[in-house]
């Protein structure tokens, strides 16, 4: 029987762990490590910022759905990884501190023969002094909870309006090293959405406040699209839909400190601003939840495993070297961590090798770079990639080759909404192939290709999103036929 | 403070951005039309997702 560890239970984490048990049968353990006893399906969380859903549609209970897969769960963090064991045990084991109410703060060890690490991301507010709902002084939408406090927020500012006050709202990133632009777009045009419909939208000024150095670059390089003849950019199409809708912009700045109504950036410029705000939506950094990891001997091996940003070496090359030099190569393909081959790191939980976006450094020496985005789609094929890698080594050769799924090599589906409303709402659908630019085999095309890569926006991306929203948390809750639901 | 921190950096229009006509925008809200992008977005999505990987 083999004993398969999976940290966390997001789109990765919670992929991973239903196709494990579904290619593996019962007689294996699988347990899944969650601080959170609920699944959220987080690209929903916009709609739920702006009051349009509650946070009951877009979350549901995980343990019932474990305990009908045969999937262990155990709601705790993730603390140390002991990857050859510990003293004369040589069995490998991660220790977890639980979060449930009746054992808060216990440690346990638990041993695995395969360990997963799919932790997601820490929101890092505290990278920007006044940042974030918990004492600071802006709203975000990162999580279920947060998004309903942002609706609440929200609501406060549009009836101040309907009262006939003028009211300035921003959106977008509190940092200049964030990701997840794609959220704050969406999340800007939903709000802006919201004024029209309350006929407010004169009484509003909203700006769209990014790390971005141009729009519509969203973390990717942006995206060149061929239509009715014509090549188009991404940029092209966000400037214009800004454009139409009178959406203001600040662009390539980093956020350095939030003090109530004035949000303090600098730009790439090296220039310092303030911006005043009646409302701010605001987006953390990223960074690795935490984990270290000992040796057999109680050497701290932490930074053989982890990447200084807290993130798991993988498979790719970190070798440092200029933008000029990054090629598709680099990013990962099995996402084992190397010298550990049965520990894998998907989703948020892996290093990049480098940013997508070109990165940027102010004149004073700020970095100003959107962070890769590794969400969504990728998160789950990669997620179900480790699980057929893992099935394959434990029902026949362990050394079986790893099942591959590099975002180099594979494409992604985002639709992001610029409003809700089965009538009135709309949404930009893209896909892109690769997610990754290779410009060395697409050199003319944005560094993908064309016939995969494709936008628009309409009603009828609202409809995807609507229908993506209650496919895949069909597909969570693992109802019937969840398997044939792709990633 | 010099000229180049009076500045303001908000971005209110961009001046080359194209607007989308009347047409275009009524284009975007039919539900018929709509209806087919619909259908034609899905098949796309699914199209990459079965070609999956380029090995």
């Amino acid at each position: 029987m083999a004993r398969i560890v999976i940290l966390g239970a997001g789109v990765s984490g919670h992929t991973a762990a239903l196709h494990l048990r579904r290619l593996l049968g019962r007689k294996h353990d699988i347990t899944v490590v969650t601080p959170n006893s609920k699944w959220n399906w987080i690209p929903s969380n916009i709609w739920v910022g702006v009051g349009r859903m509650t946070a009951k549609q877009v979350t549901f209970d995980l343990p019932p759905i474990y305990r009908r897969k045969g999937i262990r769960y155990v709601q705790a963090l993730g603390r140390t990884i002991r990857p050859h064991g510990d003293g004369d045990d040589p069995t490998p084991t991660v220790e977890v501190e639980s979060t449930a109410p009746d054992s808060l703060g216990e440690l346990s060890r638990l041993p695995y023969d395969y360990l997963i690490n799919a932790t997601g991301p820490k929101l890092r507010f505290e990278a920007t002094e006044g940042l974030g709902p918990e004492g600071g002084h802006s709203v975000s939408v990162c999580t279920d909870g947060h998004a309903v406090h942002a609706a609440e927020a929200l609501a406060e500012s549009i009836a101040k309006m309907q009262a006939g006050e003028q009211q300035k709202l921003v959106v977008g990133m509190g940092h200049g090293t964030c990701t997840c632009e794609g959220a704050a777009f969406e999340y800007t045009f939903n709000v802006e959405h919201e004024l029209t419909q309350a006929g407010v939208r004169d009484k509003a000024e909203l700006i769209y406040l990014t790390n971005e150095v141009e729009l519509g670059d969203f973390g990717v390089d942006g995206m060149v699209f061929r239509q009715k003849g014509y090549q188009q950019s991404s940029r092209m199409w966000t400037e214009s839909l800004f454009t139409e809708r009178g959406v203001h912009s600040i662009l390539g700045a980093h956020v350095s400190k939030v003090d109530p109504g004035v949000i303090h950036y600098e730009t790439l410029d090296g220039q310092h601003h303030t911006q005043d705000f009646d409302f701010a939506m605001l987006l953390p950094p990223f960074g690795g939840v935490g984990l270290t990891a000992y040796d057999r001997d109680g050497s701290d091996i932490t930074d053989t495993m982890f990447a200084p940003s807290g993130f798991m070496k993988v498979d790719a090359d970190y070798t440092p070297k200029p933008y000029e030099e990054w090629r598709a190569e680099d990013w990962p393909k099995t996402y084992e961590v190397p010298g550990y081959p049965n520990v894998f790191a998907v989703g948020i939980a892996f290093a990049p090798p480098h940013q997508i976006s070109k990165p940027h450094v102010s004149a004073n020496g700020t970095p100003i770079a959107p962070a890769p985005p590794r969400t969504g789609m990728p998160s789950g094929v990669m997620g179900k990639a480790v699980a057929i890698t893992i099935a394959d080594r434990v029902k026949g050769d362990p050394q079986a080759p790893a099942e591959q799924a590099s975002m180099a090599k594979m494409g992604a589906a985002c639709v992001a909404s610029s409003g809700t409303g089965l009538l009135k709402g709309s949404a930009a659908s893209m896909t892109m192939f690769p997610v990754v630019p290779n410009y060395e085999k697409y050199p003319d095309s944005g560094g993908r290709n064309f016939s995969g890569t494709r936008g628009e926006i309409g009603l009828h991306g609202h409809w995807i999103k609507l229908m993506l929203h209650y496919l895949f948390i069909y597909k969570a809750k693992a109802l019937p036929g969840w398997q044939f639901i792709p990633e | 403070m010099s000229e180049i921190a009076k500045q303001s950096p908000v971005i209110t229009h961009y001046p080359d951005a194209p607007v989308p006509t009347r047409f275009t925008r009524w284009n975007r809200q039919n539900p018929v039309l709509q209806f087919g992008k619909f259908v034609m977005a899905c098949i796309n999505i699914m199209m990459m997702v079965i070609k999956g990987h380029e090995k």
